[in-house]
């Protein structure tokens, strides 16, 4: 791998540092973000060109991905499709006004574009239109985080030393994985299988099956998320009364057909984020360059460890970001695959046979 | 005194660009406001005798109702809402001007059943069932 590739894979390593600093956040919604991953981006907007750029993106996109565990479900959708298009406005604008625009104003139309696209996807795919509902208060955060953002990634160019490393030398830390194809395949078929699911009760089987195995496959099950994300489209299903009414909360209206929707809406995504979960431990190895570089930025990302605070806050930065070139990576746990492959096969059988 | 550079990173050069892209940013906030889908949606109330549902206008469906002499059937479509059957004799609620966001009513007066419109943020339909 070249050294210009290296640097990619090691710039791309630390959005995935500041994308998983931001989901120890908690927030009201599952994808209002603040979108700190962003700022090594902005950092490299006029240092990388367009290719070096789009793959870097690309890398954020899929690696921040394998690490929250929603590569195999439609949250990827959702992620892929902002972070790009952020990636595309922030390095168009930047290239077409060279010069005249500071990463404020790139980071501002960035967060505009990707928000949009999410939220449009949002309510294609998982909220239905009440997702509009919000889009006022997730569009004022974002321009009020991008603002912050752009001003201390111009910061950061200024004193920064991320991109000054020898990439030349080093021995490359690639990721570990565990693939197995059996479960993995199976994952697959249950990830179709939910998708077309519509009743309640094969879902709430195959979810606590599937929590099982993502346990098993030896990844954390965080409830936060999941609860957030029902909690928000039970809200949101207010906006769209449909059915016989249970009770009503001044002008809303608690109705039987949209807490219910709501329920398998909500129930679905989680059991198909948890099945995701337990597919990215399991992925087989893809021939490919991009692989490749995913595997080095996950690599990287394993490897960072914090320093001792020392001298000024950039240069404890640098210092902690530089520990990721020499260090060894953190082996994840091992899967126990008998055990995750018994309960794919439990989960499969009650959406076949429900 | 040197002022620490995180205060002003703005520059003279890159200043118009920059509000001009948070003034987008604004409009497009101020926008969605403004444009808001679900704000200002109809819904159509059907009060019958087991309780009473709602229904989007927007959306076509077709309903059926419960009622002492059996089902009437409630139909939306392209935003009004009428009854298509009823096992009631005159057969009169099926020749009624249909519900539409702006108003009227449309009731089945022998099987119970009452349809009206509800906007969001409107109070609540005065009861007239019983």
């Amino acid at each position: 791998m070249s050294p210009t590739e290296k640097r990619t894979c090691y710039v791309a390593s630390t959005t995935l540092l500041l994308s998983a600093l931001e989901y120890l956040i908690p927030k009201p919604l599952p994808f209002l973000k603040l979108g700190l991953a962003n700022l090594p981006l902005l950092v490299v907007l006029e240092s990388f060109g367009w290719k070096e750029f789009l793959v870097l993106a690309l890398l954020k996109v899929c690696g921040s991905s394998i690490i929250s565990g929603t590569l195999f479900s439609y949250v990827f959708l959702l992620v892929f499709f902002g972070g790009m298009a952020s990636a595309v406005v922030m390095k168009g604008v930047s290239s077409l006004l060279k010069g005249h625009i500071s990463p404020v104003g790139c980071s501002v139309l960035g967060a505009l574009a990707s928000n949009l696209i999410q939220l449009w996807g949002a309510s294609m795919l998982v909220y239905g239109p009440s997702i509009w509902v919000a889009a006022p208060l997730l569009l004022s955060i974002g321009l009020a985080s991008s603002v912050i953002l752009g001003f201390l990634a111009s910061s950061y160019r200024k004193h920064g030393t991320m991109l000054t490393h020898d990439f030349s030398q080093g021995n490359a830390a690639s990721w570990i994985t565990y693939p197995h194809t059996v479960p993995f395949t199976l994952l697959a078929v249950i990830v179709v299988l939910l998708a077309l699911e519509k009743n309640p009760l094969p879902l709430a089987i195959s979810l606590v099956a599937l929590f099982c195995a993502q346990k098993a496959s030896g990844r954390k099950i965080m409830l936060v998320p999941s609860l957030v994300l029902f909690l928000s489209m039970l809200v949101l299903s207010l906006f769209e009364p449909n059915g016989k009414v249970l009770f009503s909360l001044g002008s809303l209206t608690v109705t039987e057909g949209a807490l219910k929707d709501a329920s398998i809406r909500a129930m679905r995504l989680v059991a198909l984020v948890s099945a995701s979960q337990s597919m990215v431990v399991l992925m087989p190895r893809v021939p490919g360059k991009f692989f490749s570089m995913l595997s080095l930025t996950l690599g990287y990302f394993a490897s960072f460890r914090i320093h001792k605070k020392n001298g000024s806050f950039v240069q404890w930065i640098d210092a902690s970001l530089s520990s990721a070139l020499t260090g060894t990576p953190k082996a994840p746990k091992a899967p126990r695959i008998g055990l995750v492959t018994a309960l794919c096969v439990l989960c499969a059988l009650s959406l076949i046979v429900f | 005194m040197p002022v620490p550079c995180i205060l002003i990173p703005v520059q003279r050069k890159t200043l118009v660009a920059d509000t001009l892209s948070i003034l987008i940013s604004l409009t497009v906030v101020l926008l969605m406001v403004r444009l808001n889908p679900v704000q200002g949606g109809s819904y159509l109330n059907v009060q019958g005798t087991e309780g009473t549902y709602r229904y989007p206008l927007s959306v076509d469906r077709t309903i059926d109702v419960h009622g002492p002499l059996g089902e009437t059937t409630v139909v939306i479509k392209d935003g009004k809402a009428f009854i298509t059957d009823s096992p009631c004799e005159s057969k009169a609620c099926t020749r009624m001007a249909p519900v539409t966001k702006n108003g009227g009513f449309v009731a089945c007066l022998p099987n119970g059943v009452l349809l009206s419109v509800a906007s969001s943020g409107e109070s609540e339909v005065d009861d007239v069932t019983n």
